[in-house]
């Protein structure tokens, strides 16, 4: 499985293990990653805009488009892989994903390398630089979000254009529409986002874990 | 890998991205600006401190606290109002020389001073970089940025673009060829010089220098200016090698070469980058014998009662 996630960045699997829970699913695939101060299993519902918290995508953009993004991106080293899980599904809501190394195949070289952005506030009381490509001899990973990241450089801007001025028809569009459905998405290597949902769509449920690592 | 909301402030990703803000700001400015040559230095301590933490961040902690080196391990000092405190940048240059001998005397020297003019611009009223022309430190400034940079295999121009790269590119291959001429002509003054001897006293020179330098330490090489024997000097780069022969320890230490001197024409050479320029830069090994109670600083037992015939029966 992990050598499919790093050649694709994502797997999509179609009503996987229904009579698993997603704590079961995850034991058998990887690593649970704990996050400080979260559930190890958040549920995803359309909310609109007013009744969410204002740091968060829905307190943002409620029932509207989730631009591309990068989970944590304002984090040092986010979480590597997130897993979506479909409870109450809708046939008309899609998640999107994108390669970040396809949206940046046309960018130069020395752009992706310098491109640098600031998190919107402190974390821990500190603020620091982010790379847009941070990598050391253990890792490669993208950033970016559009909500928690302003560009720090002239590159970082061109990055930041980059994403939204991008034709969301360059993106894999996966649709969770029967229970179980399950998708793993390699948060280092893919942006992710999701259409706009109708009323009708208001009641689906999804849940999310993020995952360390993957057997 | 372990999730981290923060980086620690001291990781070599955090040095790098504070570098290449700074050097943004450095090429906004207008190079004969005394701003240009302010925030150079900026950028370079920057530079200075990744090298090192590249490493680990642990060798930028001041020791003296054990608490600044629990925080350079990633942990969070209990106490109450802890602020971090690493070393000086006199002391990153230092321990940089000591690891890392491609940044050489003379890269050291060059960057103690760059700073120093930031610390006077600072800490005084002085205005430490007006007046200074950009010719007499840019060149040996990006050949320091590169040469640290080149440690930690992080591409000059991801610090400072792609068009800095190629103006840095010139000035290092103008200050090598500066170089090159400057130690030619000083080789040909004293060749000129060693020609007008008479043979007799060339005879006598060559065989006082020959003498003389194996009365002293160093390495010897022919003098590139009277072919006598001269002495070649140079710091130790890396950790020595150590074998056991005849019961000795035998200590070889490789050195890079610094200074030359000839006493013969009286040629001095100093620098590595001159050295190489005429061809005497290549390591050389030096080599040391020790009985092992000297290599391991064992003080030799003597009984204190023997010969003392009072306590004896």
């Amino acid at each position: 499985m992990k050598s499919i996630l790093d050649e694709t960045g994502y797997i999509f699997l179609k009503e996987f293990k229904p009579e698993k829970t997603i704590r079961e699913i995850c034991s058998e695939l990887g690593q649970i990653q704990e996050i400080p101060n979260f559930p190890i299993i958040q549920t995803l519902k359309p909310t609109v805009q007013r009744e969410s918290k204002i740091n968060t995508y829905s307190g943002n953009y409620g029932f509207g488009i989730f631009p591309l993004h990068t989970d944590f991106a304002h984090w040092y080293l986010p979480p590597r892989y997130l897993m979506l899980r479909c409870i109450v599904p809708s046939k008309d809501v899609y998640t999107y994903i994108l390669q970040v190394n396809e949206l940046i195949k046309d960018l130069d070289r020395l752009t992706i390398l310098r491109a640098m952005f600031i998190p919107r506030k402190r974390i821990q009381g500190r603020i620091s630089l982010l790379r847009f490509n941070q990598r050391d001899k253990n890792y490669n990973l993208f950033r970016w979000d559009e909500l928690f990241l302003n560009p720090a450089n002239s590159e970082g801007k061109e990055v930041a254009e980059a994403f939204r001025s991008l034709d969301r028809k360059e993106c894999e569009e996966i649709c969770m529409k029967d229970i179980a459905d399950t998708l793993i998405i390699d948060n280092w290597s893919m942006a992710h986002g999701r259409s706009k949902v109708k009323l009708a769509d208001a009641e689906r449920l999804i849940e999310r874990v993020y995952l360390e690592g993957l057997n | 890998m372990e999730i981290t909301k923060s980086s620690n402030g001291w990781s070599n990703e955090s040095f790098l991205n504070k570098a290449r803000r700074y050097a943004s700001i450095m090429k906004e400015q207008d190079r004969d600006s005394w701003l240009f040559g302010f925030w150079s230095a900026l950028t370079l301590e920057m530079i200075a401190r990744a090298t090192l933490t590249k490493i680990s961040p642990v060798l930028i902690a001041d020791g003296k606290e054990w608490n600044n080196i629990y925080f350079a391990l990633g942990f969070k000092p209990g106490v109450s109002k802890f602020s971090e405190k690493s070393v000086g940048i006199a002391e990153v240059l230092q321990r940089i020389e000591k690891i890392y001998p491609e940044f050489t005397h003379e890269m050291f020297n060059f960057t103690l001073t760059h700073f120093n003019k930031r610390n006077r611009e600072i800490h005084s009223g002085d205005l430490a970089f007006d007046g200074i022309g950009i010719s007499s430190w840019l060149p040996m400034y990006y050949q320091v940025s590169k040469t640290l940079l080149d440690q930690m295999e992080e591409d000059f121009e991801s610090v400072f673009g792609e068009e800095e790269k190629l103006i840095a590119d010139d000035l290092i291959g103008s200050l090598k060829d500066q170089t090159a001429k400057s130690v030619q002509e000083t080789i040909n003054a004293h060749k000129t010089v060693w020609e007008s001897k008479s043979p007799s006293a060339k005879d006598q020179l060559i065989e006082e220098a020959k003498i003389w330098s194996s009365r002293h330490f160093g390495h010897r090489v022919d003098c590139p200016a009277c072919n006598s024997v001269a002495l070649l000097y140079g710091n130790p780069i890396g950790p020595p090698t150590i074998s056991v022969e005849d019961n000795n320890i035998i200590e070889k230490q490789k050195m890079l070469p610094s200074n030359l001197e000839c006493v013969a024409c009286g040629l001095k050479i100093s620098g590595y980058s001159k050295l190489n320029a005429c061809g005497l830069g290549d390591t050389f090994t030096s080599t040391s014998r020790y009985d092992p109670a000297e290599y391991f600083g064992i003080e030799s037992y003597e009984n204190p009662y023997s010969g003392d015939d009072d306590y004896n029966d």
